[in-house]
């Protein structure tokens, strides 16, 4: 994804609180759905359980990173499953209802936002929803019988990753709102007790205090965090900003998504798309055996990882050589 | 406490001059009528994902010496089928997994990996506090960054006849790698999870406290790392091609490939390391 299209979908995921559900209004000609309901498989039963049904919404299967979640999921899934693919377009929300009445999914697994609005607005409360890849996903409407798999990676994975790259970083700079991050703040910095690296933090109030902001913070750190905050990655402008400034001080940049990579930061840790398929896989299974779910969200359980070693030749950092099996890519 | 890992294990990118080393060596090695042989790769250890980057990297050094090629496959089967319809490379595989074709397809090791000195390992099942021994894993969650078939023959053996019932029971959840395995643990993903050794080790260094959190429920037997093997009769290109990827160790681009795959060498294997197999 490019930076200009990770703005569009950071934008288009950060109004879910305003946005009115009901009385959304779906369009599509029954034919058209006959053609999305593209899947009615059912799997071998192998248990006794197996008679349960997962409805699987794809927002649009067009998005590759969409198409992955669904992949590893169908791949992990041991149930039968019926699938039905928004494509990005406007569906006759009574033609799903009566799916949903028809065929009586035990679970709806959505993937994208779109998926879960119709899930939400069209399922029965007793119906489980199980959400994928959506952004911000603490301002979603939420009910009993919701859970998911959070777009985020667990600050403790993130550091420990750090470390095992550059065991030498070990002052990390973070920029950063109170308003969007002074939880996650704390947090990270427990965990940064963890793996030896102190976190040298600065919080701003608004977009305007990035320049300052980053004028304090750089001379005291040996890296730089970059991380979801939307008022210190309010804009391209202030990305750009923040990339050049601690470019010529020689100031390495952990990036948290790949959306970043062209602008060359160090280190790129973003969630492993398909394990979120996967985790969804097996929390479904959980739901299906009424095991308890103890956390209504889970963060990814997998990484993936961009390694820029033009950077650390530049900067003239120390690699640990045995992480190199850690990395999906190499930017030379 | 970095200081002793720092020593041991971190260098930095290749210099020129390695490059050159590399250069020379391998144009010695070169024999002109190569053909376009290739070294085919799949993994049931490690759930490699970064096949592009393992092929750019292993093409990069293999090129350098002749028309010789990797060839990473992502699907089991088609790497199985493909060695049987074309019995005419080099294949570098788990030695699980060359155990269970190694009499169908009349092949034999000829290289082993080596991770700190050794040719084997150990795989090892780790939990968090709530789960303290076997039968607390009933219904579980287990992360492991090796393929399903491959972690439940590993469990299969740690579990043992008596409790072979709560294999069924137990759901794996795959993960890329050892470390996100780990993790997975430490922050309670997934109650249990299984790892090498040698990836523990690691962790302990990089976050002390997560692993002291850790409960080891069981180890597996010693398991002899990936092997390359051939064919009974290798012809002479062949040939050369083990002596290329036996050497590759030796210069910073390709120990960088083979450390791409979690090693740090291959060496010839030994009368002791084939009963092994």
């Amino acid at each position: 994804m490019k930076i200009e299209n990770y703005f569009k979908f950071f934008s288009s995921n950060s109004f879910i609180s305003s946005w009115q559900l009901h009385g959304f209004t779906f369009k599509m000609n029954v034919l058209t759905l006959l053609v999305f309901i593209s899947t009615f498989m059912i799997l071998p039963k192998t248990n006794a359980d197996s008679d349960n049904l997962v409805f699987i919404i794809n927002s649009d299967s067009s998005i590759e990173r969409y198409a992955k979640i669904q992949s590893a999921f169908t791949a992990t899934v041991k149930k039968p499953f019926l699938n039905l693919d928004l494509n990005g377009k406007w569906i006759d929300k009574t033609i799903i209802e009566n799916a949903i009445l028809d065929k009586k999914p035990d679970v709806i697994f959505c993937i994208g936002i779109r998926a879960y609005e119709i899930a939400y607005n069209l399922a029965e409360a007793r119906n489980k929803i199980v959400f994928s890849s959506i952004i911000n996903w603490k301002r979603l409407p939420k009910r009993q019988n919701v859970f998911g798999i959070a777009n985020e990676l667990s600050s403790a994975m993130e550091l420990t990753t750090f470390s095992y790259f550059f065991p030498d970083i070990k002052r990390i700079g973070i920029l950063y709102s109170k308003i969007h991050n002074e939880e996650w703040l704390d947090t990270t910095l427990k965990n940064a007790k963890d793996v030896n690296a102190s976190i040298i933090s600065k919080s701003i109030l608004n977009p305007a205090q990035l320049e300052s902001g980053l004028r304090e913070i750089l001379p005291a750190i040996d890296a730089l965090w970059l991380v979801a905050d939307p008022i210190v990655l309010s804009n391209k402008q202030a990305v750009n900003e923040i990339f050049n400034t601690c470019h010529r001080s020689k100031i390495p940049i952990f990036a948290y998504d790949k959306a970043y990579v062209d602008l060359e930061p160090l280190l790129t840790i973003s969630p492993d798309i398909p394990t979120m398929g996967r985790q969804a896989a097996v929390m479904i299974h959980d739901l299906l055996i009424l095991k308890e779910i103890p956390e209504l969200a889970q963060i990814v359980a997998g990484s993936e990882i961009i390694l820029n070693s033009k950077r650390v030749k530049e900067y003239n950092l120390k690699l640990n050589m045995n992480a190199l099996n850690s990395v999906n890519r190499i930017i030379e | 406490m970095y200081h002793k890992f720092t020593n041991s294990i971190i260098v930095q990118f290749g210099t020129f001059r390695n490059m050159i080393c590399l250069v020379m060596m391998l144009l010695i090695m070169n024999t002109s009528n190569a053909k376009n042989y290739k070294l085919y790769f799949y993994s049931v250890e490690s759930n490699i994902n970064n096949y592009r980057l393992l092929k750019i990297e292993f093409d990069t050094y293999l090129g350098i010496a002749g028309m010789y090629k990797f060839q990473p496959f992502k699907n089991k089967n088609a790497f199985e089928e493909y060695i049987r319809s074309h019995n005419d490379g080099i294949y570098l595989l788990s030695s699980w997994h060359f155990k269970k074709l190694k009499d169908s397809l009349n092949i034999k090791p000829e290289l082993i990996g080596v991770l700190n000195n050794k040719s084997i390992q150990k795989q090892i099942l780790i939990s968090n506090r709530t789960i303290q021994n076997l039968d607390d894993l009933r219904n579980e969650t287990i992360a492991s960054a090796s393929s399903e078939e491959y972690t439940k023959s590993i469990l299969s053996k740690m579990f043992g006849i008596e409790k072979k019932e709560l294999l069924e029971t137990v759901r794996i959840l795959t993960v890329p790698k050892d470390i996100d395995a780990l993790m997975a643990v430490g922050i309670g993903i997934a109650n249990s999870g299984l790892a090498t050794q040698s990836s523990i080790e690691t962790f302990k260094q990089i976050n002390l406290n997560q692993y002291n959190s850790f409960n080891k429920l069981s180890q597996s037997e010693n398991i002899p790392l990936p092997v390359i093997a051939t064919a009974p009769k290798p012809n002479d290109d062949i040939k050369n091609l083990l002596n290329i990827i036996e050497k590759m160790g030796e210069v910073s681009d390709g120990s960088k490939a083979i450390k791409m795959l979690g090693l740090d060498d291959f060496k010839r294997v030994d009368l002791a390391e084939t009963n092994l197999f």
